[in-house]
């Protein structure tokens, strides 16, 4: 629609408008006060960017620092956007003056738009004029850069987008609320009710379904959707997501096109009441029973471990009279509507047995295999993806040992691994499933190595990889796991020189592979990178300017044939002096245990030292295998040993204070310090079976 | 013409309007009169175009008032309850007036604000509730709207800008044609000014009529006799009302002055006097016709 034409159907009054626009020079102030002083006030106490740093890193440094400053702005423009959605709609709030807008000789929509277009100049103009002070001190920085201009372009257009939509969500919040302050608080409840609801949704089934994996259906990606109250602060710095960028415009529109609509039907004379229209007043009251009721039956059972259905009933209750007392706008209305509050218990009952009480074992429901049409599977804490399963063969052996596994949350005396499946049905929506598969369980060990060979369990560490590859002097803060302890090596290490040997080495991390025991592991904590100054040979360690580290905790299995790996590790574990093995001791005796039953009342037989001793090479020590992966490791289960060694220490006579008055210090030796191994499979000596004969 | 045509008005369960049904001349001043909660202000905010009817509808020339634009430029409501630009001064009024009807009068705004005597850049919350009523009543007259709905206007202001704000009015009416509604409970107010009246109770208007024809067709008769009027002669008066004291009869009679006269002279009184009634005393004489004890109708 051309301007001539909207004008000319008098959508739009100019005259109106410019009236309007007139009167919000406050409003300017206060969106320019807001950038002022979450934008501007920050660049300029940025203070100093680090000295002798190169030009690069400090556009870097600056970048960086600009986005986290961008955190302030975002929370401004949020308060922003609920600020200018009241004042739009503020002239149907007051009685006295809906009746004289509406009594002017004006369409409702021309009346709303003029209203919505003044607002958002108003905002557009106090931002403006916010920015160009943010960009002066920026330019007064020297820091008026191409990376920069492009970082702040992309943190606007965010904002832009996500001013746009809370703006919008306000706005449509005033279209049926009968004064600013519902408006306001119906905004900021519409924020954050979807994922609250959902969350809490998922978390009442979770509290009774042992399989149910909730993380599946609540991904950040998923939550992100549920409220645009995450869209800012995503990270949106490499690529603008447009998509879903465009989405949420789409969501704003959508949402001031309704406004229009329900404007329509607004009934002036309605104004002042809490909600205008009845029947949007009893959603609104049962989708915040459905709330209360929630969180009533999550406190319960969190807080008082079970009466979940009592605090179900007292948060309906509760919440349905202070609805109503507020709908009604008086104590008297409390009970207004007891029959919908009869129906909705009913359900909320209904909801409880069906859904949190799982009283018909959905839970337990696994599909047959031609009603999937695929299945991925994850073990737990591998960090690698999802792996597929598509032929009807393999997804049958899956459900046969999803079949097979126990009701247990880890309590199981059976050593084992969690195992997430998604069931892809071919109709109806995903099941996400959490298992715990004991290592005993029929077809476990054969479907372990199928899964190690089938997903790529390297993946993390290669992306580990090219993210060190991207550093210019990264360095690492390292603990090693070797020789039963953690050896801490300090922040010197040259991550990427180890990572070209150890990727070197490792080849392919496959079912054979992961299934021996690593001999020991590295656990790289936070790597950071190091710069040097112009015209000076030494480098800095930027990390003691306070910054630019990149928190990550990452172990790297290193196998017995991994020799050029474990000996860069030596190396670097002989020249710290803070590294020593935190098993120093003699192996001193050994308890052998079989297991048997679920009672976990095992069987067991005591070592002497020498026996001890004599055992240990068959022994495994689960401990230098990451966690992540030491659900592969192929270990006998039957038969563990816990192995007592015994270590020299020195203790004062009179305990930890005797330095302070000159005690002598006395050399003592425990034998308390105990460690689990495991045997390998098919290496337990014919010695130990013997033993339990 | 105003044609309010069976207009119903509910506030959820609470009837406000029950087939409100009149007509309003072109040029003429309607007095609406009414008790608290008769629903005055609610027709007037129907007749503006701010309230929906729930039934009925309201045409002015046969073209309906409800979200019309055009027809709304030509009707201007003086609320009540004023409202004023937050912070807002008579000029920033004057300003949003100007840009919202297209015959607002600068000319006429810079006149009035002269004979008001008000400041128009003080702010209007600083103004007394008299001033503020002024203010509300020279904006909607520098308006030039064809039609003027003046919801309780004269509550609040002094005996002398009474009287100028009626002559302004009449002025009106009398220059361009003005059509005039005023909602009041005040009958002496509005027996100055109006020429037609219409009494609103519990949702229906009870009574609507033409002042002048009123006062023409309905006199107080008080006459002295020296006998006793027999039931045929009474019958043959007419009387709306008779009180009888000693010889002194007193009666509300129905008919122009000659006609009353004449029925007068053909009862032979010993003595009679005509005297004309006021708005009041029609309005009570005319209830109370109709069945109503007009003391608790009109206060």
């Amino acid at each position: 629609m051309t301007a001539q034409r909207l004008f000319s159907d008098k959508w739009l009054d100019s005259r109106l408008l410019c009236n309007l626009l007139r009167r919000r020079t406050v409003h300017i102030l206060v969106a320019f006060l807001a950038v002022f002083f979450s934008l501007a006030v920050p660049l300029m106490l940025f203070g100093d960017l680090g000295f002798e740093i190169g030009m690069q890193e400090k556009i870097e440094r600056f970048v960086e620092r600009l986005s986290e400053i961008f955190g302030f702005y975002t929370v401004a423009t949020g308060a922003l956007g609920v600020y200018f959605g009241g004042l739009t709609m503020h002239y149907m709030m007051d009685k006295r003056s809906a009746v004289f807008y509406h009594a002017l000789p004006q369409k409702r929509h021309t009346l709303l738009l003029a209203s919505i277009l003044s607002a958002l100049l108003a905002k557009i103009s106090g931002v403006l004029i916010g920015l160009c002070v943010a960009i002066c001190v920026i330019a007064a920085q020297g820091m008026l850069l191409d990376a920069v201009w492009l970082t702040l372009g992309i943190h606007l257009l965010n904002n832009a987008i996500f001013f746009l939509t809370i703006y919008a969500v306000t706005v449509f919040m005033g279209s049926f609320s009968g004064n600013t302050t519902v408006q306001v608080l119906l905004s900021l409840v519409s924020f954050g009710y979807l994922p609250i609801m959902i969350l809490m949704i998922f978390a009442a089934h979770e509290i009774n379904a042992a399989h149910f994996d909730m993380e599946y259906y609540i991904s950040a990606e998923f939550m992100n959707w549920t409220t645009p109250v995450t869209w800012p602060f995503l990270p949106h710095t490499e690529v603008f997501p447009l998509w879903r960028g465009i989405v949420w415009v789409c969501v704003a529109v959508l949402l001031i096109v309704l406004t229009f609509f329900i404007y329509r039907r607004r009934k002036i004379e309605n104004t002042g009441k809490t909600v205008l229209f009845a029947r949007v007043g009893s959603l609104i009251k049962y989708l915040l029973m459905a709330a209360a009721a929630l969180v009533g039956d999550l406190f319960f059972t969190l807080f008082n471990g079970g009466f979940s259905i009592f605090g179900l009933a007292c948060g309906i209750f509760l919440s349905f009279i202070i609805c109503n007392t507020i709908l009604e706008k008086t104590p008297k209305g409390m009970f207004k509507g007891v029959k919908g509050l009869i129906v909705f218990s009913l359900a909320a009952a209904v909801f409880f047995a069906v859904w949190q009480a799982d009283i018909f074992h959905i839970d337990e429901y696994l599909p047959r295999a031609e009603q999937l049409s695929y299945a991925e599977v994850i073990v737990d804490d591998t960090s690698a993806d999802h792996v597929r399963f598509d032929d009807a063969q393999t997804i049958s052996a899956l459900l046969r040992l999803l079949g097979a596994a126990e009701n247990t949350d880890g309590a199981s005396p059976y050593p084992g691994v969690y195992v997430k499946a998604v069931l892809h049905q071919k109709f109806g929506p995903p099941l996400a499933r959490r298992y715990y598969l004991p290592y005993t369980a029929d077809g476990m060990r054969d479907f372990l190595p199928a899964y190690a060979d089938a997903a790529d369990l390297l993946a993390p560490y290669r992306k580990f990889d090219e993210r060190i590859r991207t550093l210019e002097h990264p360095y690492a803060d390292l603990e090693i796991y070797f020789d039963g302890g953690y050896n801490y090596v300090g922040n010197d290490l040259p991550i990427a020189d180890l990572m070209k040997v150890y990727l070197r080495e490792i080849g392919d991390l496959d079912g054979t592979r992961i299934s021996a025991p690593a001999v020991m592991y590295f656990s790289v904590r936070s790597v950071y990178t190091r710069a040097k100054s112009d015209g000076a040979t030494e480098y800095y360690n930027m990390y003691e300017f306070g910054d630019y580290r990149y928190y990550i905790r990452r172990q790297l299995p290193v196998y017995a044939d991994m020799t050029a790996t474990i000996e860069f590790l030596t190396e670097y574990i002989k020249n710290d002096p803070g590294a020593k093995p935190s098993r120093g001791g003699t192996p001193a005796s050994a308890v052998v245990y079989r297991t048997e039953g679920a009672s976990g009342d095992y069987p067991q037989v005591t070592l002497s030292a020498a026996q001890t001793a004599a055992l240990l090479p068959y022994l495994c020590d689960l401990d230098a295998t990451p966690y992540s992966l030491r659900a592969f490791v192929d270990l006998d289960t039957e038969y563990y040993v816990i192995v007592y060694f015994s270590e020299t220490d020195t203790e004062y006579s009179d305990g930890e204070d005797a330095e302070i008055f000159g005690d002598t210090p006395t050399p003592q030796t425990f034998s308390n310090e105990s460690y689990t191994f495991f045997f390998p499979r098919g290496s337990v000596p014919a010695s130990v079976r013997q033993l339990f004969k | 013409m105003i044609k309010i045509k069976n207009v119903s008005k509910y506030y959820g369960a609470v009837k406000s309007l029950d087939g409100v049904s009149a007509e309003i001349g072109n040029g003429s001043v309607f007095g609406l009169v009414g008790s608290n909660g008769s629903g005055k202000s609610t027709l007037l905010r129907i007749l503006c175009g701010v309230f929906r009817p729930d039934g009925g509808e309201v045409f002015y020339d046969g073209v309906s008032v409800y979200e019309n634009p055009r027809l709304k430029d030509e009707i201007l409501y003086l609320s009540d309850d004023q409202f004023f630009l937050p912070s807002g001064t008579l000029s920033d009024m004057a300003a949003l007036f100007a840009a919202s009807y297209s015959h607002f009068s600068r000319e006429k705004f810079d006149r009035l604000v002269a004979l008001f005597g008000l400041d128009p850049q003080r702010k209007l919350q600083t103004f007394s509730k008299g001033m503020q009523k002024q203010a509300a009543i020279l904006l909607a007259l520098s308006a030039e709207p064809k039609v003027l709905l003046c919801d309780e206007t004269f509550d609040g202001l002094d005996p002398v800008m009474r009287q100028t704000v009626k002559k302004l009015l009449a002025d009106a009416v009398a220059e361009r044609g003005l059509t005039a509604i005023i909602a009041s409970h005040n009958l002496r107010e509005l027996e100055d000014i109006c020429d037609h009246i219409g009494l609103l109770h519990k949702g229906g208007i009870l009574f609507e009529s033409e002042i002048d024809a009123l006062k023409e067709n309905i006199h107080t008769v008080q006459a002295v006799f020296d006998r006793e009027l027999s039931p045929e002669e009474l019958k043959t008066l007419g009387a709306v009302n008779f009180k009888k004291r000693g010889s002194m009869v007193t009666a509300v009679v129905r008919g122009t002055y000659a006609e009353v006269e004449a029925k007068m002279q053909a009862l032979s009184p010993s003595f009679f006097e005509i005297i004309p009634l006021t708005l009041e005393e029609i309005f009570i004489s005319e209830m109370e016709e109709r069945g109503y004890d007009c003391t608790k109708i009109i206060l």
